[in-house]
């Protein structure tokens, strides 16, 4: 026979349901929908990236920000 | 020995800082708009299979290092651990794909139509949360690589009182945030942007990330991981999961405490609960009174932290490239600057007419009042929280982890005198 659980455990068990169904829903709503072609794998280094010419992710409006600013005359 | 071994890590990693200072990246490349290709490349570009190989990787040292902090119990194994994890995901990787950076892709798949995210890189943002969810924050333990170079460097920590760790820890709510905002407005990657480590792992960045992660660094000998207990935007939501999961870190499992605060003094992270001191035992109703107050004020306080944070749209709007450029491009055809810079000399090149560049962060601002609100609102909702939570005295008999900021480090486990039966002798290990 199984031992009843006290509230806060419970409420704790609810909780992390709802957690994992939270995190479910999150992997799901950022891998659905229509996608840019050039998925960026964050290897964080966009000028070896193949696909680095057509892309349109905010990486490398970043890489051509932080270049202007890097070019910058002192 | 100990002591010349610990000095010679840090010697080690001064060196590294210094040689990193040497290689630092002072010209980069152009973005050329013509069909010209860069020859040659500093770095391999990874190749398309190592993504798959990552997250079976990430999998075994996050169930490595579970097995280290509930079963093995073994501060010295999650030490080794993580170095091992830090020449693997730091220096091999790059730093990248990593966990922490991971939020802001998954937050710009949502946020962002059109901009996509692969499986590879929701696992890395999902599976340390799952684990945080079922077994404590093993992921900082000894997997994360910016928690791994905090922690192999904290060789004299200090403790700090518990209000200012509070208050300093309201920071990684307000990077989260932001972050956050950054992304959906289209802003930028900030948490990788400001990732002050990522230069030491790539052995080049610009010098102020290099000297920002040099000053951390030694920060963090005397307050350890400084980064992880006051800026982790990620730590955020291992935090949360960590609070209701279901196994956790427990320093005498048995309910054998002996009250000798042995684990708390090692503790350098104020993450053990003492037991609930008797003085400190109210009337049920004193506490229940107080805390409904507590809680009718959580919708006040977010209601004028959110309308603070509409105030605030307007500086917060500058950390824009765009809106940073009209503003600029403004003061100039006013005469109030003299001086072109290079960002717009390369607009007035371009195709774009002022007053589009106008429009253009006009409407940027207007995202931002929401966007601004927003960030206000979960400012203030995680202040009343806090606020509540404080209220809460809660029972306790024995001394506990504090399950949401407790990294499972295990620094407690070789100095707790209570061994669980079953588990090897960890009073003789000492790292």
């Amino acid at each position: 026979m199984t031992e009843p659980i006290n509230r806060h455990e419970f409420l704790q068990s609810m909780a992390r349901g709802g957690m994992l169904l939270g995190l479910a829903g999150v992997g799901a709503a950022a891998l659905h929908g229509t996608k840019d072609p050039s998925e960026c794998m964050n290897t964080g280094f966009c000028n070896t990236c193949d696909v680095y010419k057509v892309c349109k992710l905010p990486e490398r409006k970043e890489v051509i920000h932080g270049r202007i600013q890097e070019n910058r005359p002192a | 020995m100990k002591r010349l071994s610990k000095a010679a890590l840090l010697l080690l990693f001064l060196g590294l800082a210094a040689s990193v200072y040497a290689i630092e990246i002072r010209f980069a490349p152009p973005d050329f708009q013509t069909d010209y290709t860069l020859p040659g490349e500093r770095i391999p570009a990874p190749s398309a299979g190592f993504g798959a190989w990552d997250v079976l990787i990430l999998f075994a040292a996050l169930s490595t290092a579970t097995w280290l902090v509930l079963k093995k119990r073994s501060r010295r194994g999650l030490f080794l651990l993580s170095i091992a994890c830090m020449v693997y995901f730091g220096f091999w990787r790059k730093g990248c794909i990593c966990p922490v950076g991971s939020l802001q892709n998954v937050a710009a798949a949502i946020l962002i139509p059109g901009v996509g995210v692969s499986a590879v890189v929701v696992a890395f943002f999902v599976m340390p949360l799952i684990f945080s969810l079922f077994f404590g924050r093993v992921f900082c333990a000894s997997v994360c690589p910016l928690g791994a170079i905090q922690e192999l460097v904290a060789i004299r920590p200090i403790k700090i009182s518990s209000s200012i760790e509070r208050a300093l820890g309201l920071g990684k709510y307000v990077y989260l945030g932001v972050a956050i905002l950054g992304v959906g407005t289209g802003a930028g990657f900030f948490v990788c942007r400001y990732d002050p480590f990522v230069g030491l792992y790539r052995l080049g960045h610009s010098f102020n990330m290099l000297l920002a992660g040099g000053v951390i660094l030694v920060l963090g000998i005397f307050i350890a991981r400084p980064y992880c207990r006051f800026l982790c935007p990620y730590g955020v939501l291992l935090g949360w999961m960590s609070k209701f999961s279901k196994w956790h870190l427990d320093i005498a499992p048995q309910g054998k405490c002996v009250d000798c605060r042995l684990c708390e003094s090692s503790c350098p992270y104020n993450a053990m609960d003492m037991p609930t001191p008797i003085h400190l035992m109210e009337k049920q109703d004193t506490g229940k009174k107080r805390t409904q107050r507590l809680v009718l004020l959580v919708p006040v306080i977010t209601g004028i932290a959110a309308f603070a944070g509409y105030l605030l749209h307007e500086p917060l709007s500058r950390m824009h490239p765009t809106v940073q450029l009209s503003e600029r491009v403004a003061a100039e055809d006013l005469k109030l600057i003299p001086e072109q810079i290079l960002e717009t000399e390369h607009f007035r090149a371009g195709s774009q007419t002022t007053e589009q560049l106008h429009a253009e962060a006009l409407a940027l601002r207007s995202q931002f009042k929401a966007g601004g609100a927003l960030l206000g609102a979960f400012l203030g909702l995680v202040v009343s929280l806090k606020l509540v939570g404080l209220s809460v005295v809660r029972k306790r008999t024995v001394f506990e982890p504090h399950r949401e900021t407790c990294f499972s480090c295990g620094r407690c486990y070789p100095y707790c005198p209570v061994e669980p039966e079953g588990t090897p002798n960890v009073a003789q290990e000492r790292v």
